[in-house]
């Protein structure tokens, strides 16, 4: 009797060990979560969105080309439309939209040049957001 | 018989004085048991603090356009249009609201066949043809309710108006409604920058372009596609009514850098080829402006600063000038019509009888040392005097001198001593106007271009 309740306790304590091991791996990564930094700002912009933004401001040609619509392709010239090292980055709150339209404020980065605040008008078309102005505020 | 008729008016005042108590609340002076009563959609604008008679005045109508109302000519304001009007002599203004079926078709009761009535009421009371000055949709009001007949209509003057519908609003409607391209339409991509633009703007007014967002799902906007059934079946405007088209014609730059584009979208809502598209008097007015996509609202010539615009308001009153009543009195001239030695002519006062008739007054100057001769001999055909409009018609005098004395073969004029001579014609109204007085005399005939009674 007294032997099977020693291996009672034994695997009691096993299971303790093994949960306070579960345990300590959880908080060692809620640990390492808080250590990786705040989550990026989207704005509130949904994720296809954010998609096309970071493709007009990628380092390949046709991906940004392909960001904005025809008819406003037709209207550019040829080639790049932001230079390599670009990027965009949402302010929070800065995504509006209405049906079809919308457009997001954030913090337009050129290399070379100062951060400035610019919005970017885009529209659902088919499922797929594409660009159809930028500028600068 | 005459006793009965004027107690059935006094009645029929009394009657009267509760809508037209209210009326005055609205700052409209209707004339109690007269069509004005039941106009109450109108509104006399008090120019300068003061109401001008109606009894011959000319009256000049302002109706505004779509998701708009009467506020649009800011009537109270001392610089504004309608103000401006309001104070030009023998011009009384008004104004037409229709703002609570602002975003129905100009044939909705309230609208075109309610400005009809306000147009007919208005030449019953005055005595004279009326004015009409629409701003946007305003202006096919006015098409509908002239009707293809130009009776009671003096002149119509259109700012912004959508003559073969709006562009824009034909491309949000189709945008919106998921339609795709076959041709790559760089105007959609202005229309569809201004949509995102407008996503999110919680507040559509008539300071703001996303106000015309507001009408795409409105039954109007399907009214004013371009070239809709709505637009086609509007009355043709009469071939003899006067229209001016006026026009705003923006330069858009949008974006930046190499994501930079220009757009010509007309005044934004309206194209320059839709808003200029059925003009009759000399050129249409275009007022021209560049903006940026942020605050091309603001823009001078945008849609909805066109009213206000000083350019478009002085060319409005320009217009408007030419049918004020001509005051009877004498109006210096002195313009010199010919000179052949001895004799200097000239052209030295217009005057306008009480009766509306005009007196041009020619002045014979023997410039010489010694007398010489006049003779009627061959003169006596009064249309020897013309008059020449802009339009190109051709005004023939009534009477001359000669023409009334024709027996004067022999007029003896001293040295340094003059004749007056003069030809009449019967509609002094014409001289509002600039206009070419031609003197047919023989080897003294001569001709004077841009004569026009000072207002």
């Amino acid at each position: 009797m007294i032997r099977r309740r020693g291996v009672f306790v034994a695997a009691v304590v096993l299971v303790l060990l093994a949960a306070g091991g579960i345990a300590a791996a959880l908080l060692l990564h809620r640990g390492s979560a808080a250590d990786a930094g705040p989550p990026p700002v989207t704005g509130g912009a949904p994720r296809p969105a954010l998609d096309t933004i970071e493709r007009l401001t990628s380092a390949r040609v046709a991906a940004q080309r392909n960001a904005v619509t025809p008819e406003l392709a037709s209207l550019l010239p040829p080639g790049r439309l932001f230079p390599k090292g670009t990027s965009f980055t949402p302010i929070p709150h800065g995504w509006h939209r209405s049906g079809a339209y919308a457009n997001i404020i954030g913090v337009l980065r050129e290399p070379g040049r100062s951060a400035t605040r610019a919005e970017i008008g885009l529209v659902l078309r088919q499922g797929h957001w594409l660009v159809t102005f930028e500028e600068q505020l | 018989m005459a006793r009965r008729r004027v107690s059935a008016g006094f009645i029929s005042g009394l009657a009267a004085c509760g809508l037209v108590c209210m009326l005055l609340a609205h700052g409209q002076t209707a004339a109690a048991g007269t069509c004005l009563a039941g106009q109450s959609q109108l509104a006399q604008v008090i120019g300068g603090g003061q109401a001008q008679p109606l009894a011959g005045s000319v009256p000049v109508i302002f109706v505004h356009g779509i998701n708009s109302s009467a506020g649009v000519w800011d009537a109270k304001s001392p610089a504004s249009l309608a103000d401006q009007v309001a104070g030009l002599r023998g011009i009384t203004a008004w104004t037409f609201d229709y703002s609570r079926e602002s975003l129905k078709w100009v044939s909705d009761s309230a609208i075109g066949p309610s400005l009809a009535a306000a147009i007919s009421c208005l030449a019953q009371m005055t005595g004279s043809n009326v004015i009409i000055v629409g701003h946007s949709m305003g202006g096919l009001a006015a098409q509908y309710a002239v009707g293809g007949s130009a009776d009671h209509v003096a002149e119509v003057i259109t700012i912004g108006t959508p003559y073969t519908g709006s562009e824009v609003l034909t491309i949000g409607e189709r945008v919106i409604d998921g339609a795709r391209w076959d041709v790559v339409n760089p105007d959609v991509a202005f229309t569809e920058a201004w949509l995102s633009y407008c996503a999110g703007v919680a507040t559509h007014t008539g300071t703001n372009p996303c106000w015309l967002a507001s009408v795409l799902r409105a039954p109007v906007g399907k009214a004013l596609e371009v070239n809709s059934p709505q637009i086609q079946s509007l009355p043709a405007w009469p071939d003899s009514l006067p229209v001016l088209d006026i026009a705003g014609n923006m330069s858009v730059r949008i974006g930046g850098g190499r994501l930079a584009f220009h757009a010509h979208p007309g005044d934004g809502a309206v194209t320059l080829s839709s808003a200029t598209a059925h003009n009759t008097v000399g050129k249409a007015y275009v007022v021209s402006c560049d903006a940026g996509i942020f605050g091309f609202w603001r823009a001078p010539c945008f849609h909805t600063s066109l009213p206000g615009n000083p350019a478009v308001d002085a060319e409005v009153i320009s217009a408007i000038r030419e049918f004020q009543p001509v005051a009877p009195g004498v109006y210096e001239i002195n313009r010199q019509i010919s000179d052949v030695s001895p004799w200097v002519l000239t052209l030295t006062e217009i005057r306008i009888t009480a009766g509306g008739q005009a007196e041009l007054v020619i002045r014979y100057t023997n410039t010489g040392s010694t007398p010489a001769q006049l003779t009627c001999s061959g003169d006596t055909d009064p249309s020897i005097a013309t008059i020449t409009l802009g339009s190109g018609q051709v005004i023939a005098a009534t009477a001359t001198y000669c023409s009334d004395h024709p027996n004067q073969t022999a007029i003896r004029v001293a040295a340094g001593q003059s004749l007056m001579s003069y030809g009449t014609f019967p509609d002094a109204q014409l001289l509002n106007r600039p206009f070419t007085f031609d003197w047919s005399a023989g080897s003294l005939s001569g001709e004077v271009s841009g004569v026009q009674l000072p207002h």
